[in-house]
C-alpha cells in the first residue's frame, strides 16, 4: 500500500514563468523515509509542501498525487489534518500558544477531540518526547532544541501516518539535530511511520534513509536505495551533486569508483573504516590512484609533508609573522546578561592576526555569539579589553562609562555620552579618521550633527573596521528594495557610489541586477550575501561571522567559501564562529574551542583537529590512526 | 504556593477576591475596615511573604496618605472643629472620614496585590475560556508575541549598533529615526514569520470545526465546601449590611461603635470570612511542618 503516488507533477508558482517541479514522477511506500535531497532551488521545499494541501503554494500544478490511493484534492479536511504531518523548519514560527502545554494540546482542540482524550494522548506522548520536565514553561525560555522537538510533538499528537520534514535541523545546533533526527528515525522505525524529510545533514541521514531522492532543476536526478543511490550520484561525475555523498562514501568511491558493488559502499563512519582498513591492505600505495589518476594521492603526499613540516595552515595565502601585533586582541573579557545570571566570557583572551581566517567552535550557551558581539560593539563586556591594531575600543570597564554617562546627563545628550570615546581619538583616528572625515562630504545629512562630536570620531572609526554579519539576513533590511537598502547604507557610511566599492562587490557576490526587487523576495543565499554585502561597504578590516554556514546545503557552502576567500585576499582578516566542523577545516587557518567562558585551545587547524576526538571531521573518524594526514577531502583532491 | 488557598479551582478564587473586593468598597465601619485591612495584609503575607507587595508598598500608601489628607482640606462637614486653617474649619468628622476612605482604598489595593498573586494570566486565562472562548484563545495567542518580538528588537538593534548606525551619544532625533527603521524591520520581519505561523495553525487543522478545551480541571470536593461556606457567609454579611447593621456615618457627628447582639453575630461572620485563605495556608504550612518534625 503506497502512502503516495506522485504522477507526472509539474508545478509553477503563480506569476512566474518557470517551472520549479517538471514531470515528477514517485511513488512512496508505507513506512518509508525518503531523503530529498539537492541544492538550494531544486524543488524540495516545493515538492514536500504539494505533499500537504494545506501547505501547497500558490501555483499551477499540473498532474495527480494520490494520497492513500485518493486524489490529495478529494481528501477530506479532517483526515488531511490527521494523518500527514508537517514540521517546519523555524520552530519559532511554527509554535503558536505561549507555553508548552498549550501548544501540544493546540492541534487536538482544533480538531474538537474531548478534553479526557486530549489527557490520554498527553500522557503518552510527553514522556515518550521527554517534555516532562518543561511542559508548563513558556516557549520563549525553550532552547531552539526544545522547540523544535515541541513542534514534532505538537503534530504527533494527532497521530499522523505521514510526516513531512522541512529542513527540520536547519536552525539547530548538531547535538540537537543528532537528537532530533534520532527521534525522527526512532519514530519512523518504532511506529511505522512513513518520513519525508528534506534536510542538509546528509552524513547523519544518508545511513537512516531507506530511499534517497536527488533533485535537480524540479525533476528527479536519482531515486534509489541510499548505497545505489550514492554509487548513481556519484558515477553522475557532477561535483556539486557528490557533495550530497557522505565522507566515508567519497572517500570510498574516490579511490576506487570501478571497484565497489552497491552493497559495499560504506555510509558511516564503522563502514568507511572498515572498508578503509581492507582497502589499504589490498590497495596498498595504489589507494587514491583512481579517479584523476593521481593527483589524489599526490595531494595526500603533499599534506602528509605538510603535516610533518609542523602543521603548517591549510590555506595558501600564508598569515602574518607572528612576532607582528595581533590584529585584534581581546584581554580577559568578562561577561554577563544581568547581574543573578551566570557569567557567559569569564576572563577570555584572544589573539587574531591580521589576514587569517580563524574559527571558533563551542557548544551552545558556551558564548560565543557573546563574544562576537562585544567585539563587535554591539554588547560591553563588564570588564576586560579590546585592543584593534593596538588601540582599545571600549573604555576597558562598562562601570566608568556608566558613571560618565551619569555624570554628563544634565548637558545635552551628545556631548555626555560622547565622552569616554574621546580617549583614543588622538592616535587611533589616523588614516582612517581622516579618510572618512574627508568623504563625509557636506552633503551627508549628519555631517552636521557629527561635527559636533569631534571627540567620538576615533572611537567609530575604529569600530568601523570592525564588521559583524549576523546569523540571520533578515535583521538587515529596512528598506524596501535593494537598491534603496543599498544607497541607505552608502550615506550612512558618507560615501558616494561612485567611490565604494559597491560594484565591485556587488559583481563579487553576484548580486547584480537585484536593485528593484523587495529584500525579503530574494532567495535566502541571496539575502545571506546581501547582509554580507551590506557590512562590506564599509571596508572592514576584520569581519565576524556568526555561523555563516547554518542551514546551507553543501553546494552553497563550497560557494561561500570561495567568496569568503576571495574577500580574505582583499586584505580582510575573518573571524567566524560555527558548529560546522568540516568548512572549518576546509577553509579555516586557526581553529579554538570555546568552554566555559573561555578558549580552551587555540591552534592551526590540522593540529587542532588531529588533536581532537569529536570536534573533527568526519573523514579524519574515518582515517583515523590509518592515514594520520588526512583530515579533509581536499586532501585527496577532491573539490 | 500551589496548595491551601492558591490551590483552589480559579472560579472558587476569583469567587472569593469578588465578594472580599465587594466588602472593601461597601463597608465603612471602622472596626470592619481595620480587620479587612488586617487580612488583606496577612493574606499578601502568607501567599508569598509580601515579596510583591514590598515593591509597590511605599507608592500605595503614599496614594492612601494623599486620600487621608485631601479630605479634611476640603471638606469642612461635621459639627467638632478642631481648628481653622485659611479661615476654613477643619472638622474631626472629615478627618475620621478621610482616614476610612483611607484605609478602604489600602485594603482595596493590597486586596489586588493578593489577586494577582493567586490568579496569574494563565489561570485568568483558564476563568475566560469557558465564558469568551475565542477571546481567551486571542490573549494566548498574542501572548507569545510580547517575548518573541522584544527578543527580536534586541537582535535588530544589536545588529544596528555593530552596523555603527546607534553611535553613542547621538541627537534625540536621530535616535527617533533609528526607531522607526528598527520599527520597520521588526515588521516586515515579525510579518513574514507570521505568514509561516498561519501556515502552521492551518496545518494542524486550525478552522475545521469548533475547537474544545483540553482543561480538565473541575471542582472537586473542598472547592464545593469552600464555596458553600464562602455561600453562607456572604449572604450574611450582604443582608446583614443591607439592612443596616455596622453601617457606620462620619457626618454629622462621629457614630460611637457600639455594637448590638446581632452585629457581634455580623462580625463574627466576617471575620470568619476574612480568616479563611489565611487558615487554609496555615493548615497547610502546619501540616508540612508536621511531616518534616516526622522525618
Amino acid at each position: 500500500m503506497a502512502s503516495y503516488q506522485i504522477e507526472d507533477v509539474s508545478f509553477r508558482y503563480a506569476g512566474s514563468a518557470e517551472p520549479r517541479l517538471e514531470d515528477v514522477r514517485l511513488s512512496i511506500g508505507e513506512g518509508e523515509f525518503v531523503l530529498l535531497c539537492g541544492p538550494s532551488g531544486s524543488g524540495k521545499t516545493t515538492l514536500l509542501r504539494q505533499l500537504k494541501r494545506e501547505a501547497a503554494p500558490a501555483g499551477e500544478r499540473t498532474g495527480a498525487i494520490r494520497y492513500a490511493g485518493e486524489p490529495l484534492e478529494a481528501l477530506d479536511e479532517r483526515r488531511s489534518a490527521e494523518e500527514i504531518g508537517l514540521v517546519f523548519q523555524d520552530p519559532d514560527s511554527g509554535i503558536v500558544m505561549s507555553t508548552a502545554w498549550q501548544e501540544l494540546t493546540f492541534a487536538m482542540e482544533n480538531l474538537g477531540y474531548p478534553a479526557a482524550a486530549i489527557q490520554r494522548r498527553l500522557a503518552e506522548l510527553v514522556p515518550f518526547f521527554g517534555i516532562e520536565s518543561w511542559l508548563h514553561r513558556d516557549v520563549g525560555e525553550l532552547s531552539g532544541g526544545q522547540k523544535q522537538l515541541l513542534s514534532l510533538a505538537s503534530v504527533m499528537t494527532l497521530r499522523p501516518r505521514v510526516l513531512l520534514l522541512d529542513e527540520p535541523t536547519a536552525q539547530l545546533d548538531p547535538v540537537a539535530a543528532r537528537e532530533f533526527i534520532g527521534l525522527i528515525a526512532r519514530l519512523n522505525e518504532e511506529l511505522g511511520l512513513t518520513v519525508v524529510i528534506s534536510e542538509h545533514r546528509y552524513e547523519d541521514l544518508f545511513p537512516l534513509a531507506s530511499r534517497v531522492v536527488l533533485l535537480r532543476e524540479g525533476r528527479v536526478a536519482v531515486d534509489a536505495p541510499p548505497r545505489e543511490a550514492a554509487l548513481a550520484i556519484w558515477r553522475e561525475g557532477r561535483a556539486e551533486s557528490a557533495r550530497v555523498l557522505p565522507s566515508a562514501a567519497r572517500l570510498c568511491l574516490g579511490a576506487e569508483p570501478l571497484a565497489p558493488s552497491a552493497e559495499r559502499v560504506p555510509l558511516t563512519v564503522r563502514e568507511g573504516r572498515a572498508w578503509l582498513r581492507d582497502a589499504l591492505e589490498r590497495l596498498g600505495p595504489e589507494l587514491g590512484r583512481g579517479r584523476g589518476g593521481g593527483p589524489a594521492a599526490m595531494a595526500a603526499e603533499r599534506a602528509g609533508a605538510a603535516a610533518s613540516a609542523g602543521a603548517a595552515p591549510s590555506g595558501d595565502s600564508a598569515s602574518a609573522a607572528p612576532d607582528e601585533p595581533p590584529l585584534l586582541e581581546c584581554r580577559d573579557l568578562v561577561f554577563a546578561y544581568a547581574k543573578d545570571e551566570p557569567l557567559v566570557l569569564s576572563r577570555l583572551s584572544l589573539q587574531v592576526r591580521r589576514g587569517e581566517w580563524m574559527a571558533l567552535f563551542g557548544s551552545n550557551g558556551a558564548g560565543k555569539s557573546t563574544l562576537l558581539k562585544c567585539i563587535a560593539g554591539a554588547l560591553e563586556p563588564q570588564r576586560g579589553r579590546i585592543l584593534l591594531g593596538g588601540e582599545p575600543l571600549s573604555a576597558g570597564s562598562s562601570l566608568r562609562s556608566l558613571l560618565r554617562l551619569r555624570k554628563g546627563s544634565g548637558e545635552p545628550p551628545q556631548r555626555g555620552l560622547a565622552a569616554p570615546d574621546a580617549r583614543p581619538a588622538g592616535r587611533s583616528g589616523g588614516a582612517a579618521g581622516a579618510d572618512a572625515d574627508a568623504a563625509r562630504g557636506p552633503g551627508s545629512p549628519d555631517a552636521s550633527a557629527l561635527a559636533g562630536r569631534e571627540p567620538s570620531r576615533g572611537a567609530a572609526s575604529l569600530r568601523r573596521r570592525i564588521g559583524y554579519v549576523a546569523q540571520n539576513p533578515l535583521l538587515y533590511f529596512t528598506r524596501d528594495t535593494v537598491g534603496a537598502q543599498l544607497e541607505d547604507r552608502l550615506r550612512r557610511l558618507g560615501l558616494e557610489e561612485a567611490a565604494s566599492p559597491l560594484a565591485e562587490l556587488e559583481a563579487l557576490l553576484e548580486l547584480e541586477g537585484l536593485r528593484g526587487r523587495h529584500p525579503y523576495d530574494i532567495s535566502g543565499g541571496q539575502q545571506q550575501k546581501l547582509a554580507l554585502l551590506l557590512v562590506l561597504l564599509g571596508e572592514p578590516e576584520l569581519l565576524l561571522l556568526d555561523e555563516p554556514t547554518k542551514g546551507l546545503d553543501p553546494e552553497s557552502k563550497h560557494r561561500l567559501a570561495g567568496l569568503l576567500g576571495r574577500i580574505r585576499e582583499r586584505g580582510t582578516t575573518l573571524l567566524m564562529v560555527s558548529h560546522d566542523v568540516e568548512f572549518a577545516a576546509a577553509h579555516a587557518d586557526r581553529c579554538g574551542l570555546l568552554f566555559d567562558g573561555r578558549m580552551a585551545g587555540l591552534q592551526p587547524t590540522r593540529a587542532f583537529m588531529s588533536d581532537n576526538y569529536y570536534y573533527t571531521t568526519s573523514v579524519r573518524r574515518v582515517a583515523g590512526e590509518l592515514l594520520p594526514e588526512l583530515l579533509t577531502l581536499k586532501d585527496l583532491g577532491h573539490a | 504556593m500551589v496548595f491551601g488557598f492558591a490551590g483552589l479551582h480559579p472560579r472558587v478564587s476569583f469567587a472569593y477576591f469578588a465578594l472580599l473586593l465587594l466588602c472593601c468598597m461597601l463597608l465603612r465601619h471602622p472596626v470592619l475596615l481595620a480587620a479587612t485591612l488586617a487580612a488583606a495584609l496577612l493574606l499578601n503575607l502568607s501567599l508569598d511573604g509580601g515579596r510583591r507587595l514590598r515593591r509597590s508598598l511605599p507608592a500605595y500608601l503614599l496614594i492612601a496618605l494623599l486620600a487621608a489628607v485631601a479630605n479634611p482640606l476640603f471638606s469642612s462637614r461635621g459639627e467638632t472643629i478642631l481648628f481653622y486653617l485659611r479661615d476654613r474649619p477643619v472638622t474631626l468628622e472629615a478627618i475620621a472620614y478621610g482616614g476610612l476612605s483611607a484605609a478602604a482604598l489600602l485594603s482595596l489595593l493590597l486586596v489586588f496585590t493578593a489577586f494577582n498573586l493567586v490568579l496569574d494570566s494563565g489561570r485568568l486565562l483558564r476563568l475566560l475560556a469557558p465564558v469568551a472562548p475565542q477571546t481567551a484563545f486571542a490573549v494566548t495567542v498574542s501572548m507569545r508575541f510580547v517575548p518573541l518580538l522584544t527578543r527580536r528588537l534586541g537582535e535588530i538593534r544589536s545588529v544596528q549598533r555593530a552596523l555603527g548606525d546607534l553611535p553613542e551619544g547621538m541627537g534625540r532625533r536621530r535616535y527617533l529615526r533609528e526607531g522607526m527603521e528598527t520599527l520597520h524591520a521588526l515588521v516586515a520581519w515579525s510579518l513574514e514569520e507570521a505568514l509561516q505561523t498561519a501556515l502552521s495553525m492551518r496545518a494542524r487543522g486550525y478552522g475545521i470545526g469548533p475547537r474544545s478545551s483540553a482543561d480538565v480541571s473541575r471542582l472537586d470536593g473542598r472547592d464545593w465546601a469552600f464555596l458553600w461556606v464562602l455561600l453562607l457567609l456572604g449572604c450574611n454579611i450582604i443582608i446583614g449590611r443591607a439592612s443596616g447593621v455596622h453601617a457606620y456615618e462620619a457626618y454629622p457627628r462621629l457614630e460611637p461603635l457600639q455594637e448590638t447582639p446581632l452585629g457581634w453575630v455580623h462580625l463574627g461572620c466576617y471575620l470568619l470570612f476574612l480568616a479563611l485563605p489565611v487558615l487554609m495556608n496555615g493548615k497547610e504550612r502546619l501540616h508540612w511542618r508536621l511531616i518534616r518534625s516526622k522525618m
